[in-house]
């Protein structure tokens, strides 16, 4: 097992607590293209979204969601698979709240990113 | 709930697992434990090895953490009780920057809150002596065993500024704790 470097470690201790921040974000998007199983949203976020995201996080996340009342969620035997999955899907507020999320966000990166390279322009 | 196609370490982890949500209601502590357990079987099944899943859950202690935590936040901020939250922040601050830093916020707060009431109660019994003092180079609340070498800056307004210190003290602290959990519902 290679042993990683401070800088190495400070690196992911930056992505981690940036990507903690934006997986609601990045969350709420894939459930408003379709309803997903957690094993699946996680697969999708580190493939697709580039977020290595522990299933460890994942769940309690999703779990706080549907608490919220932005996701529900239901015990789904589809002809995929050989057992029952816990599908999750957006609400009418999740949708709501993933429009807001999506509109802040946007702006902020647009304000930091347009702060970040005023000195190479 | 067991994986089927789990071996060893997984079964006793889903078994930590669910002693470790004993504190939550049964059907709520099931449905965590059988959505581990469809994880894990769908992981093994696609190949991951049991070792590499569990790590990706982390320790089944930790894991049930997440959800007593947020329930437990829930329901502090759902009762919206002062103390209720002050005793959820303060549980917490051995584990939790959030907490620890709320909880001192929290304690300064409320100390200040506390001295402007003890102060106007003491005055009750010593008026002459009890009061916001201002010296030539110094300034207190409290006692002065000379009352002739500084001047009382509230006199009786001691009371009702008291009151008000104390009641915008507990708004505060209020106020900061709910932001606290909120943040720490949040940070996960």
């Amino acid at each position: 097992m290679t042993r990683k470097t401070p800088s190495e470690s400070n690196a992911e201790n930056r992505k981690s607590q940036l990507l903690k921040g934006l997986a609601e974000l990045a969350l709420l998007s894939l459930l408003d293209e379709r309803t997903h199983y957690g094993l699946e949203i996680l697969e999708r976020l580190r493939e697709e979204a580039g977020m290595e995201m522990a299933a460890g996080t994942i769940y309690p996340l999703l779990h706080r969601l549907e608490r919220s009342g932005l996701v529900s969620s239901a015990w789904t035997l589809d002809d995929t698979a050989n057992r029952p999955r816990k599908y999750y899907q957006l609400s009418e507020s999740g949708k709501s709240e993933l429009a807001e999320q999506a509109s802040e966000w946007q702006r902020l990166s647009s304000d930091l990113n347009r702060f970040l390279v005023r000195r190479t322009t | 709930m067991t994986p089927d196609t789990a071996d060893g370490s997984t079964n006793e982890w889903l078994r930590r697992l669910k002693w470790a949500l004993s504190s939550i209601p049964v059907q709520e502590r099931d449905e965590i434990v059988s959505e581990a357990a469809a994880h894990i079987s769908e992981a093994l099944d696609a190949g991951t090895s049991a070792k590499e899943i569990l790590a990706d859950f982390g320790s089944a202690d930790l894991y049930a953490r997440h959800f007593i935590d947020e329930r437990d936040a829930a329901a502090a901020l759902g009762t919206g009780h002062t103390t209720h939250l002050f005793m959820f922040v303060a549980r917490r601050i051995h584990r939790s920057l959030i907490a620890l830093f709320g909880f001192a916020l929290v304690v300064c707060i409320a100390g200040a809150g506390i001295s402007a009431l003890v102060a106007a109660v003491w005055k009750l019994f010593e008026p002459g002596h009890v009061g916001l003092w201002a010296g030539s180079s110094f300034a207190f609340l409290g006692y002065i065993d000379d009352p002739s070498t500084a001047q009382d800056l509230l006199g009786n307004w001691l009371f009702p500024i008291s009151i008000f210190v104390a009641v915008c003290a507990w708004l505060l602290c209020s106020l900061v704790l709910t932001r606290v959990l909120r943040m720490f519902a949040r940070a996960g």
